[in-house]
């Protein structure tokens, strides 16, 4: 029997249904009135930064070669006989998947047959198939994957600040790896990443949209096979509170030099750690959103221009708040920043451009409910972060002025920040 | 990356500077007005947009949409002009963010490699330019040039106005409607279909820059009336995961991540692009000009044909979904000058035929081979 269980948000009257399946899969689906699009995601909780893990009849910990969960991602879309794509062509759906730091996620998008496409999405996940042919033909194709993301000056200019800021924590490595790290992939290690962290237990399966729950409970009976928790264990290497580097430059064919600067500071989980991440969102908006005195100054005297932005970037072992865009004089813009940082610090944020930042990030949170594809991934993230998808607006309406203010005082520390600019 | 600071869309004469404007739109619950500069074929396309949450998710039943269609109508109507002029620092700043854009266009490669091939595919017309300009002509402009252009803007330019809601209300559209009926207009006439001629030899063109990926545009060229065969054609040679190009160039070949293709139905030409090693910029080139000469032979399945249209029609389907999207076919319909709707568009869809589809392959011919050359393959690559 499954175990359904309907979560409310009382602010919106929004629903979703959790189901613990039988088979140790957790289901949540959305039924969204008035939409004709389906969008699924079957997601397991892998990602670039777990290099290492065991599971619980393993003795050692094991580690394996940096963009394996990515390699493992492109793998796992062809099938024995045919290659995923073809499957799903056959119902119209657009299908992809992706890696990041934390997850690996497939996903499909559809107005119509989403039964038959989520037969496929939960049956192409659980039966992987790996040989050295296969595994062979996609270096090349993952290798130039890898050169147009190492021309890419805005990921570059990221992944280098994250080297600056962490030892050795593995979110300062490229999701995809190296041409050279990727070479050393073979089928057995993918299927031994594949056995540790494709169990039902590590995963989780979201849909929303035009959907119903007994449809998709229907095909979750069918499809999903039973298994028994590994007892997966992951291990972080530990990671000083303090940074490597305060500079990185890197030399690139760019127009105007690109930045990217971040402040480090302790990551936390859970419900604390979604508080603490829109807390530095707001902080950050207070600081340097368009109607801030730093970010009208700093036009002014044209060291930013309107690419610059802020975000906050956090998960397991990991927090950074940054600032990026384009600037002839990064440098200057590091130290605008500081002072602006210095200042709040003494004098405090003013009150009424809190509470006008404060509205406008509740905003975002309700346009957030105007796509399937929006509260889809709503839900899969806030899955793998141990938080509910209603959580947020709850946090929001309950922030208060001091909170913002104490998150200024720890988490924007200038000692513990790092700038990365590539430059012609 | 956010480009947004334009001087339509970031101030008028109330709300002088973008930062005030800014502080007005959080304080509205963080509602936008977006300002976008866009290329169909030789046209230019302004879109002004503001959008925001329903009034009854604010905090005490607000009526945000009523200011901020005040707004929206200032900014279009009433903007921050003085003597003839835009207001001298907000004219400055915009002007440099303008010139920063065009510098920054090099820094995103397969975006700069398709604009600079564009260079050459349709040379000598209009739309062969960014729509940002260039470096040279924006330096030059004043802010009377601008108050200018924005007067001829206003009472020559062609304007749709589109409002998107879940309740029956016509209100904002009138109001807007009304406005412009105010001035003594003199809308021009356009043409957005502007057929690209073919060249009489291929054009070929190779640039240098210190890039790892080497990046290959193919521009093919028809005069073919037949929009919804070149659609269904772009979608079963390079617009879907199992296309031709992603099956054979891609996946068997494994010569590269990304290989596809778009109908560029205003100037009747089919734009294909893909990131190679440089050593097999030949290879690829001469992969991608022979699948589409297997489609003209019609070695494609039933199989495939279908696919390919289920493609198109899932996304016609979730045209509905959203506001934007919902916008973008009506607009298309509007320049295409076939106004119908979604479910007429996928009958349409349905009803091509093989035939129709191998008739419109034969119609394209390779005009331009671009090619941003990037280094050769050396040890500290594979270092990296």
């Amino acid at each position: 029997m499954d175990n359904r269980q309907v979560i409310k948000n009382e602010l919106t009257g929004d629903e979703y249904t959790l189901i613990k399946h039988e088979s140790g899969l957790d289901i949540l689906v959305w039924e969204m009135e008035g939409f004709s699009t389906t969008d699924a995601l079957f997601g397991t909780k892998y990602g670039s930064i777990n290099t290492r893990f065991k599971t619980g009849s393993d003795k050692e910990f094991t580690s394996v070669p940096e963009g394996i969960a990515h390699f493992l991602e492109h793998k796992l879309f062809e099938n024995e006989d045919c290659d995923v794509f073809e499957l799903y062509a056959k119902t119209g759906a657009s299908a992809n998947a992706y890696t990041s730091f934390d997850k690996t996620c497939y996903l499909f998008s559809c107005s119509e047959n989403y039964k038959e496409s989520l037969d496929i999405l939960v049956s192409f996940v659980q039966s992987p198939y790996f040989t050295k042919e296969t595994v062979d033909k996609e270096q090349g194709i993952i290798a130039q994957e890898i050169k147009m993301c190492n021309d890419n000056p805005n990921l570059r200019v990221f992944y280098n600040m994250l080297k600056c800021l962490y030892h050795s924590h593995p979110v300062k490595i490229d999701i995809a790896g190296t041409v050279n790290s990727i070479s050393k992939i073979d089928a057995d290690l993918l299927y031994k990443c594949y056995n540790t962290f494709y169990n039902l237990h590590n995963m989780v399966l979201v849909v929303a949209g035009n959907v119903k729950v007994d449809e998709v409970m229907e095909i979750a009976d069918r499809r999903l096979k039973k298994c028994d928790d590994v007892k997966l264990e992951t291990e972080f290497p530990d990671e000083p509170d303090t940074i490597v580097s305060k500079e990185n430059v890197c030399k690139m064919s760019v127009g105007i030099p690109i930045f990217n600067i971040g402040y480090k500071s302790k990551p936390c989980r859970g419900y604390a750690g979604l508080k603490a991440e829109l807390e530095a969102c707001v902080a950050l908006n207070v600081m340097a959103d368009p109607s801030s005195v730093l970010y009208k100054s700093m036009m002014e005297d044209g060291l930013i221009n309107t690419s610059f932005s802020t975000e906050v970037f956090d998960g397991n072992g990991y927090f950074t708040v940054i600032f990026g865009g384009e600037s002839k004089n990064p440098r200057e813009v590091m130290k605008r920043i500081n002072d602006e940082i210095d200042r709040l610090k003494i004098h405090g944020i003013d009150r009424t451009m809190y509470e006008n930042i404060k509205k406008s990030t509740y905003g975002s949170a309700i346009r957030e409910l105007d796509s399937t594809e929006s509260v889809a991934s709503a839900m899969i993230n806030s899955y793998f972060s141990d938080v509910s998808p209603f959580d947020t607006m709850k946090i929001l309406t309950e922030m208060t002025y001091d909170d913002v203010q104490k998150c200024i005082c720890e988490r924007f520390n200038p000692e513990n920040a790092a700038i990365s600019i590539v430059e012609m | 990356m956010k480009r947004e600071l334009k001087l339509i869309g970031s101030t008028n004469s109330r709300l002088k500077t973008y930062s005030e404007m800014s502080d007005r739109l959080n304080q509205l619950y963080g509602s936008s007005l977006f300002t976008d500069t866009t290329k169909s074929g030789d046209c230019q396309i302004i879109t002004f947009s503001a959008d925001c949450i329903g009034n009854k998710f604010t905090f005490k039943d607000e009526d945000i949409l009523e200011q901020l269609i005040d707004i929206a109508e200032d900014c279009l109507f009433s903007p921050n002009v003085e003597n003839g002029k835009f207001d001298k620092t907000e004219f400055a700043l915009k002007k440099r963010d303008l010139m920063e854009t065009i510098e920054a266009e090099i820094n995103n490669k397969r975006g700069y490699a398709i604009s600079q091939a564009q260079k050459s595919i349709f040379k000598d017309e209009s739309c062969a330019y960014s729509q940002y300009g260039t470096l040279e002509l924006v330096e030059k402009i004043t802010s009377e040039d601008v108050y200018n252009a924005y007067c001829d803007l206003i009472n020559t330019s062609v304007v749709e106005i589109y409002y998107v809601t879940h309740e029956e209300n016509n209100t904002v559209c009138k109001r807007f409607a009304n406005a412009f009926s105010k001035l003594e207009r003199k809308p021009q006439t356009l043409r957005f279909l502007t057929i690209s001629p073919l060249k009489e030899e291929v054009c070929r063109t190779e640039e240098k820059i210190d890039v790892k990926q080497s990046k290959v545009v193919l521009a093919f060229k028809s005069s073919s009336d037949d929009m919804n065969a070149c659609t269904i054609l772009s979608g079963l040679f390079g617009g879907t995961p199992v296309s031709k190009l992603f099956t054979n160039v891609r996946e068997k070949l494994s010569l590269c991540y990304y290989c596809s293709s778009v109908y560029v139905y205003s100037k009747g030409t089919i734009l294909a692009d893909s990131g190679v090693e440089n050593e097999n910029v030949g290879t690829l080139t001469e992969e991608v000009i022979n699948q589409l000469d297997m489609i003209k032979k019609g070695d494609f399945t039933e199989e495939e044909l279908t696919n390919t249209k289920l493609a198109l029609i899932n996304n016609i389907k979730s045209v509905s979904d959203s506001p934007s999207s919902l916008i973008g076919w009506y607009f298309a319909g509007y320049y295409k000058g076939n106004i119908i709707s979604p479910e007429q568009g996928i009958k349409d869809i349905m009803s091509v035929t093989r035939e129709q589809l191998t008739e419109a392959a034969n119609s394209f011919s390779l005009d331009t081979v671009y090619v941003m050359a990037g280094n050769e393959k050396s040890v500290s690559d594979e270092e990296e």
